[in-house]
């Protein structure tokens, strides 16, 4: 029966770790980290989920003048073009530019778009004796027009074909601000991978190819230091930050792994319960991660981190069980006796601490302090199990005593060190006060990334310091939007009056009109049907032939719509990459996007008119407008999280410790080591963030242990402090700097907001370790046990 | 072939505005294109009015024929201005501080530009079409032109310039003036556009610094 048990155990254990191992995948969107019920992140997503092309990559020329970047930016064109095996597709200029005659479908369809009112004034000016009329009047806006543009145009579009279409927004048309900065010294090439990625593995490694295609063609160049290339877009998004949330994970991971070890080595000098150790703390991550991959399934950027902290927090058990088997020399039931209590309170708080940050509004860190928690639960239980057993059975027996006692006057001194030292730190809490806390969205970028940066000049460069923003109407279908966007045209045309916006442009003729489409259809195609008569109304008014290619290529497009049913959209390619720009067509989502140019120096009150569409499915989108509103709704859940936590962690202390004195010395020197903490950042130029202040969290719940650990040991041994400190501080010492070493770790990570949070916490641990092992004692000593001075081991007072 | 164009408003510029680049005094007889222009510019700043008859010629892809049209234009500086296409007129322009007039007299059309709104492109265009001075310095000429090619002549010199803005450029293919050495008026300007377009003026008749009465500058107003 008991083999039977354990074999149905190692069966669900192996199902869970290749059930959980192949659902884990990577999410490098770090908007998934944010609170999805802000309307600027809503927003954003959209505009990532629908108008980030997942195979297209962005180069950037950057060079001294205009001329020279366009002579870099073809070659490099030409360059990129060659590599068929890697490239499918490059456009370096405005399509329309260079396949005009493609932009007939377009045109069609975009009028088609109209109202019918509108295309019905069009048909009318071609009807009868107005056609006559309309020719002269264009042939007089060709020969006589002060205005260049308008005589050319209207040579090429005599009927007016681009005005029914685009209206005022013809002119868009031929806006290059896709491709070059105004002074044209910074130029865009788009190029799509020759093909799609199975795996951020394969971005990696076509990354890799291009990067080298893009190295030995600049080394070709004259002066090649001269200019600088860029690259974004999707693919190098997906390579980067996967590649390095792999590296983070790995790294950080092995990096702690080993230094744990060699702390146990350092003080142990025993390989065996080394070995059984980092054995059980393996199990416990491996265990914990495919556990994460049938809950969680994908791992954000924040989530690589919890390997690292996982191994510092856990550790603590295992040192903690072999620890008291060498002093107490305990058989396993016994031992777990009498390590349950410390481990399980400790697991709980610390537990609690991490899943607490679900109460907050970050799935980021929720998702982060799940993984923590659950990896936590599962250490203890591992450690109290299977880890205690072994090391009862196999790994201290015949061992030597583990570390030696401390003498008390190392411990006096030592006290008054760090009593020192502490109020050092709060020196520059006094006069510089709190940490400020940074509002941008710095923290949430990797370090290094050329796509981030390359992204960030691209923005810098073609708007400058217009911090232009994005409105993007979205609904379930085509109809929905019409609808929106006659709400979202409305509401900018009234901001525009207000002064709130200098310009808008939404290019609502570009969206599929079924309705309006179904009504003109009949027009348009009796319209190409009297093709002849309109060119031989041209020929007869003084026109060539080619003033009709344009309304030829319209009426062509209009006369083959014969069979289809509205509403339809382009599909030449050219139009096609135009479209894909600012329009998207998914089975549950539509989406329409355009621009909005703020007016400058807006008051408060009118930014937020501005940032509050007027319908749930109207969103304005600017990643420098995140910040703004991630800050107020940071310091909230603090507040809110750190206030609820910190009754619940005053409530487990009431029922652990079960004597009030006891809990408020804890709860003080938490306090104390709060303040330490802000202090030591004041003085190294720290600086809080989003994710660094859920560090305030996890040090109350990691923190705390020590306090516990080491409160319980000085009632078990009635104030003993050499026999505490052996037993219990010794112990605690290794925990604490493995915990440290976990968190600090961290602070290699490529995520700014994971590096900043592991830094902070390692620093908050710190704090803790040495207020619980020096402050703590004489603390007790003083409040608690007046009738109990601490002891020596000799019985005489410490 | 394009017929979606956006031809360089700098075509219109020059013909306005380079008929203002007169001066009553000889131009330096260096053969430096750079010097040319340095002087040519520098005798714009005492130019304070122009009257002047053109021959104004469109060659287009998009008509049969070519067009050829007398016209006539009269400047106060700084911001006067008259321009007439046409006998009689086909179009009227007409400028009063930022405010310009298109006006088709047979159609009774009247369109108002406002040369402040940057945000029109009508309203940019037009603004840089009437700038006087065309450029604040020969620096600032050169920021905006090329000099493809500088071929002095005995009485005049041709100048062919390119834009540099690439906007411009993408419909461009060049731009000549001939400016009188002596007098350093521009006495011809062609403008190329990358169909094969071409719009050419040759000015007659020109006449600096005359009293000029400031009422046909109102609308409704004949000369």
């Amino acid at each position: 029966m008991r083999v039977f048990r354990r074999v149905l155990l190692g069966a669900v254990l192996a199902a869970v770790l290749v059930g959980g191992f192949s659902r884990l995948s990577l999410d490098v969107d770090f908007l998934k980290l944010l609170p999805q019920d802000l309307p600027q992140v809503q927003g954003l997503s959209l505009l990532s989920k629908h108008f980030s092309l997942p195979q297209e990559i962005i180069f950037t020329v950057d060079a001294q003048e205009a001329d020279r970047a366009r002579e870099l930016r073809d070659s490099l064109a030409a360059e990129l073009g060659s590599r068929e095996d890697l490239i499918a597709l490059v456009v370096a200029e405005a399509p329309w530019d260079k396949h005009p005659e493609e932009m007939g479908e377009l045109v069609a369809i975009t009028a088609l778009n109209q109202s019918p009112e509108r295309f019905a004034e069009f048909q009318a000016k071609l009807t009868g004796a107005a056609l006559e009329e309309t020719v002269q009047e264009a042939y007089e806006t060709v020969s006589f027009s002060m205005s260049m543009q308008n005589a050319a145009t209207t040579g090429y579009d005599p009927f007016g074909i681009l005005g029914l279409a685009f209206g005022e927004d013809r002119d868009a048309l031929q806006e290059p601000s896709a491709f070059a900065s105004p002074d044209e010294s910074f130029r865009l090439i788009y190029a799509t991978a020759a093909e799609g990625f199975a795996s951020y593995k394969e971005a990696w490694s076509w990354l890799e190819s291009i990067q080298e295609l893009v190295s030995e063609w600049q080394a070709r160049q004259d002066t090649p230091e001269s200019f600088s290339i860029g690259m974004t877009g999707e693919p190098v998004f997906l390579a980067e930050i996967s590649e390095s949330m792999e590296r983070d994970m790995m790294r950080s991971g092995l990096m702690t792994l080993v230094l744990v070890s060699f702390i146990f080595w350092l003080f142990h000098r025993r390989f065996l319960p080394m070995v059984m150790l980092v054995g059980t703390i393996v199990a416990a991550f491996m265990l914990s991660l495919s556990l994460a991959g049938l809950v969680l399934g994908q791992l954000t950027v924040l989530s690589v981190g919890f390997a690292s902290i996982l191994i510092g927090l856990s550790v603590d058990y295992g040192l903690l069980i072999y620890q008291r088997r060498l002093v107490a020399g305990e058989e396993a039931a016994a031992l777990r006796r009498s390590v349950a209590p410390g481990i399980l309170w400790a697991a709980a708080t610390t537990a609690s601490a991490f899943l607490a940050l679900n109460a907050g509004s970050y799935p980021g860190l929720a998702q982060f302090g799940t993984l923590v928690a659950l990896g936590i639960l599962v250490a203890a239980a591992l450690m109290l199990g299977p880890y205690s057993a072994l090391i009862a059975k196999l790994g201290a027996e015949g061992n030597p005593p583990g570390l030696r006692a401390w003498p008390a006057r190392t411990h006096r001194m030592l006290t008054r060190v760090v009593v020192g030292l502490l109020l050092l730190v709060l020196v520059p809490l006094i006069f510089r006060g709190f940490p400020k806390l940074d509002i941008s969205t710095t923290a949430l970028h990797p370090k290094d990334s050329i796509a981030y940066d390359t992204s960030a000049l691209i923005s810098d460069k073609l708007t400058g310091e217009n911090d232009t923003l994005n409105v993007l109407v979205r609904g379930d279908n085509e109809t929905e939007v019409v609808g929106l966007l006659q709400t979202a045209t409305a509401w900018l045309d009234g901001l525009a009056a207000q002064g709130i916006i200098e310009s808008h442009s939404l290019p609502v003729g570009m969206w599929p009109n079924g309705e309006h489409q179904t009504a003109n259809l009949q027009n348009a195609m009796a319209i190409a049907a009297d093709r002849e008569r309109l060119k031989a109304a041209l020929l007869d008014g003084g026109f060539s032939e080619e003033s009709f290619a344009l309304t030829e290529s319209v009426l062509s497009e209009w006369a083959g719509l014969e069979e289809s049913a509205p509403p339809v959209v382009a599909t030449g390619e050219t139009p096609a990459w135009m479209l894909r720009r600012i329009t998207s067509h998914t089975p549950d989502e539509h989406v329409l996007q355009g621009i909005v140019t703020p007016a400058e120096d807006l008051t408060p009150d009118q930014r937020q008119l501005l940032l509050q569409p007027p319908d749930a499915g109207i969103f304005i989108a600017a990643f420098h407008e995140l910040g703004p509103a991630l800050s107020g709704k940071s310091i909230r859940d603090f507040v809110r999280i750190g206030l609820a936590f910190s009754v619940l962690l005053v409530v487990m202390l009431i029922v652990a410790y079960r004597r009030f004195l006891e809990v408020g010395l804890t709860v003080a020197l938490v306090a104390l080591s709060f303040l330490c903490l802000t202090g030591a950042m004041v003085g190294l130029g720290m600086i809080w963030n989003y994710f660094s202040l859920a560090a305030v969290l996890l040090i109350l719940g990691t923190g705390v242990d020590y306090s516990i650990h080491m409160l319980f040991a000085l009632r078990n041994e009635e104030g003993n402090l050499p026999k505490v400190l052996q037993s219990t501080g010794n112990p605690i010492a290794l925990c604490g700097l493995s915990t440290l070493v976990g968190f600090a770790s961290l602070g290699l990570a490529s995520n700014q907001g994971l590096a900043s949070l592991g830094v902070v916490c390692a620093m908050g641990i710190g704090i803790n370790l040495l207020l619980a092992l020096f402050v703590l004692p004489r603390a007790w000593q003083i409040l608690v046990s007046r009738r109990k001075p601490l002891m020596n081991t000799d019985g005489g007072r410490v | 072939m394009t017929f979606l164009m956006n031809p360089s408003h700098l075509h219109m510029r020059l013909l306005l505005l380079l008929s203002l680049l007169l001066t009553g005094s000889p131009l330096a007889s260096a053969e430096d294109a750079d010097a040319f222009i340095a002087k040519w510019i520098d005798q714009q700043k005492s130019t304070r009015t122009i009257t002047a008859e053109f021959v104004h010629t469109r060659t287009l892809p998009t008509l049969r024929a070519a067009q050829r049209h007398p016209g006539k234009l009269w400047f106060v500086a700084p911001s006067q201005f008259r321009w007439e296409l046409g006998d009689p007129a086909e179009m009227l322009v007409l400028r009063n501080g930022d405010e310009v007039l298109a006006i088709q007299p047979k159609r009774n059309s009247v369109t108002t530009i406002d040369l402040k709104d940057g945000a029109s492109s009508k309203g940019a265009e037009y603004a840089m079409l009437l700038r006087h001075p065309m450029a604040a310095s020969a620096a600032e000429f050169q920021q905006q032109f090329e000099v493809q090619e500088f071929l002095p002549e005995e009485s005049s010199a041709l100048l062919t310039l390119l834009p540099r803005s690439s906007e411009a450029r993408r419909s461009v293919r060049n731009l000549q003036l001939r400016i009188e050495r002596d007098t350093g008026i521009v006495s011809m300007m062609e403008l190329t556009l990358r169909d094969g377009a071409t719009m050419r003026t040759d000015f007659h008749r020109v006449l600096l610094n005359r009293p000029v009465d400031s009422a046909i500058f109102m609308h409704e107003a004949q000369p």
